[in-house]
């Protein structure tokens, strides 16, 4: 079918510049613009709308490294990785990764951990949390039951390793916050983790000691109530005292989880 | 209950004036809601759209329903967008007769149809097909267009009356996306008003285009342009004052100076007549 | 040290008064949250694709120079500027 053809080859055109020529044989020259020229058009505004996107996607990013080389690597990035989904708020995840392949980035991997978190926040805005649960139920349980308990964080939430501060460089770009860190006082070797999650519309970001963090990384990878006794032992209670007043810990189920091999006894 | 009627000029909705909307609800005839921004269900933004829809009569535009592609259309597009329009009860939803999507490839950018008879016939189907899905009937906007294919033979008005009448769908004119391709494509935007059918329009869009020398830029980044008030008052006088909306997308203002665009086409409506 | 038994016993109990206090505190929190550092309204972007043409940033396509492009925004501050490996 002709149309398909035509689809194909212009669409080709916008990701590819090589393929402009092949695509301008279906366009008429017209004016002063010659078909090269006007599918130049298109290809130019379709990578600004991209461009745009990733740009207020990304806007630590954006002045970490500065208007021209984030706009040079989006649009290589643009043409490497075209959007496959008519949802634009799916598009740019990869862009971290893209990141840090980059030459130049190599003795700056921090700002790929900031891109990183920048995506986790947009996922976070982007993500339905789960209906919270009822904690006053928990009393009713038997011991067994009680032991084979699983908690959940919000659906929205984002669990950030990072060996850098990210944290404290994303607040020091924050023009409206203020009592910011200074950018260029900030220890660039310290590691930070770093919680994201959505409470309606409402976005928190806060770092983690490192026993909370270890404590919602083992209740975020399906941990049962023994488990976290195990492992966290007397802090336990302490531990989820903050979780549940930070609003950290949205839900818990009763049922095993299938998805998880079953222990043998 | 029936969603409140659409009259007048309203706004296109951006999230900058979101939080100023319900706090101060200014009167605002209408809101356009760019259905694409809020596909995800549960969402904030989604969130918000449904707030807003209490209180202002609202419409779904769109720009990813890819009506001229040749590839099926996106299932999940589709379920989304109705679910959307469920919960904000649009009067009306409207896209864009155009392609989005090709190859497994999405542009994001409005890209022309040729226009020829095997075209319409295909477009035609797959607007029934959107309609079906969506269970009501689609308005139909034209673009703005940079190029022209070597295998069009019609014109783009004579393309779009075709889609309009055999696809029985209402259309959304957009002035200056037809002052734009006029420019362009160097015909006169009065004769494509005239060659329209008028009992197909539903709705006008206003914006501003920029002026790169060799081409207009539908860029909806500034106010409209006084040639496009002129060509609206042709087209008010031959369609009748019917509801129009001002789009704003890049550089977007503050709402008093959104609305006060607004308030110049409802002008416009008074003056059409004298 | 506690045995397994008596840290889930000792657990419920913490969340069980954590529950009943946020009921409780529902609203002094929801102020108390809004100093919290991290709770800026930046995010929730509305750039999207919306039926508009974008005049592009004139990319210079295919530039043998891209790769070797260097960062020049406010990361100097704290790199002193970067070099780039051979």
């Amino acid at each position: 079918m002709p149309l398909l053809e035509l689809q194909h080859s212009l669409i080709a055109a916008l990701f590819q510049r090589d393929q402009l020529a092949e695509a301008a044989k279906f366009v008429k020259a017209q004016g002063s613009l010659s078909s090269e020229q006007r599918v130049g058009i298109y290809r130019n505004s379709a990578h600004g709308i991209l461009l745009d996107y990733l740009e207020s996607l990304y806007p630590v990013c954006l002045e970490l490294v500065g208007t021209e080389f984030f706009g040079r690597t989006a649009h290589s990035f643009i043409d490497q990785m075209p959007p496959t989904r008519p949802f634009l708020a799916d598009y740019g995840a990869d862009f971290a990764a893209y990141l840090s392949a980059h030459p130049a980035l190599q003795e700056m991997l921090w700002i790929v951990e900031v891109a990183k978190l920048e995506w986790a926040r947009h996922a976070a805005w982007h993500t339905v949390n789960q209906v919270a649960s009822d904690f006053t139920q928990l009393e009713t349980l038997s011991a067994e039951q009680q032991a084979e308990l699983r908690f959940q964080l919000p659906a929205s939430a984002q669990l950030l390793s990072a060996h850098s501060p990210i944290h404290s460089i994303w607040l020091a770009h924050q023009d409206e916050y203020p009592d910011k860190p200074q950018f260029d006082e900030i220890d660039l070797e310290e590691a930070q983790q770093v919680l994201i999650f959505r409470e309606q519309r409402r976005l928190h970001q806060t770092t983690l000691s490192p026993d909370d963090w270890a404590f919602l990384n083992a209740v975020q990878n399906q941990a049962t109530m023994a488990d976290l006794a195990e492992q966290f032992a007397d802090q336990l209670p302490w531990l989820f005292s903050v979780a549940m007043q930070e609003n950290w810990i949205y839900s818990f189920t009763t049922t095993p989880d299938e998805t998880k091999p079953t222990r043998n006894s | 209950m029936t969603p409140n009627p659409i009259l007048g000029c309203g706004i296109g909705l951006r999230f900058q004036h979101i939080d100023q909307i319900l706090a101060d609800k200014p009167p605002i005839p209408w809101l356009e809601i760019l259905s694409d921004n809020y596909l995800t269900p549960g969402s904030v933004q989604q969130d918000y759209a449904i707030e807003v829809a209490e209180y202002y009569p609202v419409t779904l535009h769109g720009v990813g329903m890819s009506l001229g592609a040749t590839e099926p259309f996106n299932d999940e597009y589709f379920q989304r967008l109705k679910s959307l329009a469920d919960q904000v009860r649009p009067a009306w939803i409207s896209d864009h007769l155009c392609w989005t999507a090709a190859h497994g490839w999405v542009s994001h950018d409005l890209l022309p149809l040729p226009y020829t008879e095997e075209t319409i016939k295909h477009v035609v189907q797959r607007i029934r097909e959107a309609q079906d899905r969506l269970e009501r009937r689609l308005v139909i906007e034209n673009v703005s267009s940079y190029l022209q294919y070597q295998e069009s033979y019609l014109s783009e008005w004579e393309f779009l009356s075709a889609v309009a009448e055999e696809a029985d769908c209402k259309l959304l004119l957009d002035v200056n996306n037809i002052y734009v391709s006029a420019f362009n494509h160097d015909f006169d935007p009065c004769k494509y008003l005239d060659s329209i059918p008028i009992e197909r329009v539903q709705q006008f869009h206003l914006a501003g285009y920029e002026d790169k020398g060799t081409h207009l830029l539908d860029t909806h980044g500034q106010p409209v342009s006084d040639p496009v008030w002129g060509l609206y008052k042709l087209a008010l006088q031959r369609f009748g004052a019917l509801p129009t909306l001002i789009e704003w997308d890049n550089n977007i203002p503050s709402l008093e100076e959104l609305l006060a665009e607004a308030h110049k086409a409802t002008e416009a409506h008074i003056h059409a007549f004298a | 040290m506690m045995q397994n038994k008596q840290i889930i016993t000792a657990t419920l109990m913490a969340i069980g008064l954590s529950a009943a206090l946020s009921v409780a505190n529902a609203e002094d929190k929801k102020v108390e949250t809004e100093k919290c550092a991290g709770i800026v309204k930046a995010g929730m972007n509305d750039c999207g694709a919306n039926g508009h043409s974008c005049a592009g940033k004139a990319a210079k396509d295919n530039d043998p120079a891209e790769w070797i492009t260097l960062p020049k925004g406010t990361c100097e501050k704290i790199t002193g500027g970067t070099v780039v490996k051979e």
